[in-house]
């Protein structure tokens, strides 16, 4: 595609990567996505920000040559240096000798990881400014939105903001503007739960950050640029990152897979125990439920109790895909526990609780394990357990 | 003792006060840390550390 004009000096040049499906292997992408790059150009000084994937490389120079010659080229800001922005960064470098590539303090050992070579970046804090003659480049410390060398680039005179990864979305669409294109809502949500999720307070901080700048114009790196209801996003981003409500009652969550029956006993009768002590227990059982569904759940509640037979030696399909969908929210300190029934080795439990601790889940006690079908024994003793951990919250 | 810094966030290694909370006790020297030893704020691995 050809470069855009955003406003005077300033152009998109960016790649439009309409087969994507799958991002990064864990994201779906079913509109594709776009890698945004950016020329601002001044009276003196001419800057690229961001670059794109190394396989585009070529598409990308030549998006960029019209908008400016490579040589012309002083300073290239990388905003982040994850390698869908970066990864061009040396073919780019190749035919732009006078650019000084420009990163954040942390950003300077990625590069420097990027290019195995020593580029000599400029380093720029926080409130750091680049005059290019007319447009002022100021940088905006904003780490882990998501990546740990994030910032922002502000270019104060026409107001944008260049945002990186933040207010960004996997959407492909050639008309650029969202005020162009169709609701795209859904994949800028599901673009915040799987990249922004994780580090919530880190957003909530960068909002506060951008909140008293005016801003006419937020430029991201994937997805549409944002010149409509600028605020409706802002506002969108607000809502996903408070902080989640904190309940009256105390609530432990139960999820299970149990084959015969038998670790599905002794679930409700963990619920009974947490019940009986006063607290909540909400009781799912994994092969009915999405355990993507069941994050925000997590999220709210006080602990985790989850239940797995064991087969072959291991815990079930169900659950591994729930305990590596829990990198996305913040879990730690949370209470954790397991339980199940086995035929002769019950590994399952002890996998579970293992994988708990190291997602910094607090794990009080051991897993209950029963040997097949729960006695009335058993089950008085999963009660009790129930009872223990709601005290151990 | 030599200080050292996260080169992904904030935090620096203060060998005077160890890491008590993941079981390192004050006066730990940053070369004798484990290797499996990480940056408390953002789970940066030692390689990932300078000099202060």
């Amino acid at each position: 595609m050809r470069q855009v004009r955003i406003l005077p000096g300033i152009h998109w040049v960016g790649v439009l990567d309409t087969q994507l499906r799958v991002f990064d292997v864990i994201m779906q992408a079913q509109h594709g996505t776009t890698y945004n790059s950016y020329v601002v150009r001044g009276t003196d000084k001419v800057a690229l920000i961001d670059a794109s994937k190394e396989k585009f490389a070529e598409t990308f120079l030549r998006t960029l040559r019209p908008a400016a010659d490579p040589r012309e080229i002083d300073y290239l800001v990388c905003n982040h240096l994850e390698p869908d922005h970066s990864g061009a960064l040396d073919d780019v470098l190749a035919v732009a000798p006078n650019a000084q590539v420009v990163v954040s303090k942390p950003g300077r050992m990625l590069v420097q990881a990027i290019l195995n070579r020593d580029v000599k970046p400029r380093i720029v804090k926080d409130d750091d400014r680049i005059e290019l003659g007319g447009k002022t480049l100021r940088f905006i410390s904003a780490p882990f939105v998501h990546w740990p060398d994030t910032m922002f680039t502000y270019l104060e005179e026409d107001q944008i903001l260049f945002s990186g990864d933040f207010l960004g979305a996997h959407y492909c669409d050639a008309r650029l503007y969202n005020d162009l294109i169709e609701n795209y809502d859904e994949a800028f949500r599901y673009y915040f739960q799987v990249i922004m999720r994780p580090f919530k307070e880190y957003v909530r901080q960068a909002l506060a950050k951008i909140e008293t700048l005016p801003i006419k114009i937020i430029c991201p790196v994937h997805g549409p640029i944002l010149r409509a209801d600028i605020n409706r996003y802002i506002d969108m981003y607000r809502e996903w990152s408070a902080e989640p409500p904190k309940t009256a009652t105390k609530r432990l969550l139960i999820l299970y897979v149990s084959s015969y029956g038998n670790t599905e006993r002794m679930g409700h009768a963990i619920a009974r125990g947490i019940r009986e002590a006063g607290a909540e227990a909400p009781v799912y059982d994994l092969t009915q439920v999405n355990a993507r569904d069941m994050l925000d759940e997590i999220e709210t509640a006080d602990g985790l109790v989850v239940g797995s037979c064991t087969i072959n030696g291991d815990a079930l399909e169900q659950i591994w895909v729930l305990l590596s969908s829990m990198a996305t929210i913040n879990v730690k300190d949370k209470l954790g526990a397991s339980f199940g029934s086995f035929g002769w080795s019950g590994e399952g439990p002890l996998m579970i609780v293992e994988r708990m601790k190291g997602l910094k889940f607090r794990v009080p006690e051991e897993p209950v394990r029963v040997n097949l079908v729960p006695t009335d024994a058993d089950l008085k003793s999963c009660e009790a357990y129930g009872k223990r951990l709601v005290d151990a919250i | 003792m030599q200080k050292f810094e996260c080169g992904m966030c904030e935090y620096t290694y203060d060998p005077a006060k160890g890491d008590p909370a993941r079981g390192i006790p004050p006066g730990t020297s940053f070369e004798s840390l484990p290797d499996s030893w990480k940056c408390p704020k953002c789970g940066a691995g030692k390689n990932m550390f300078v000099e202060a």
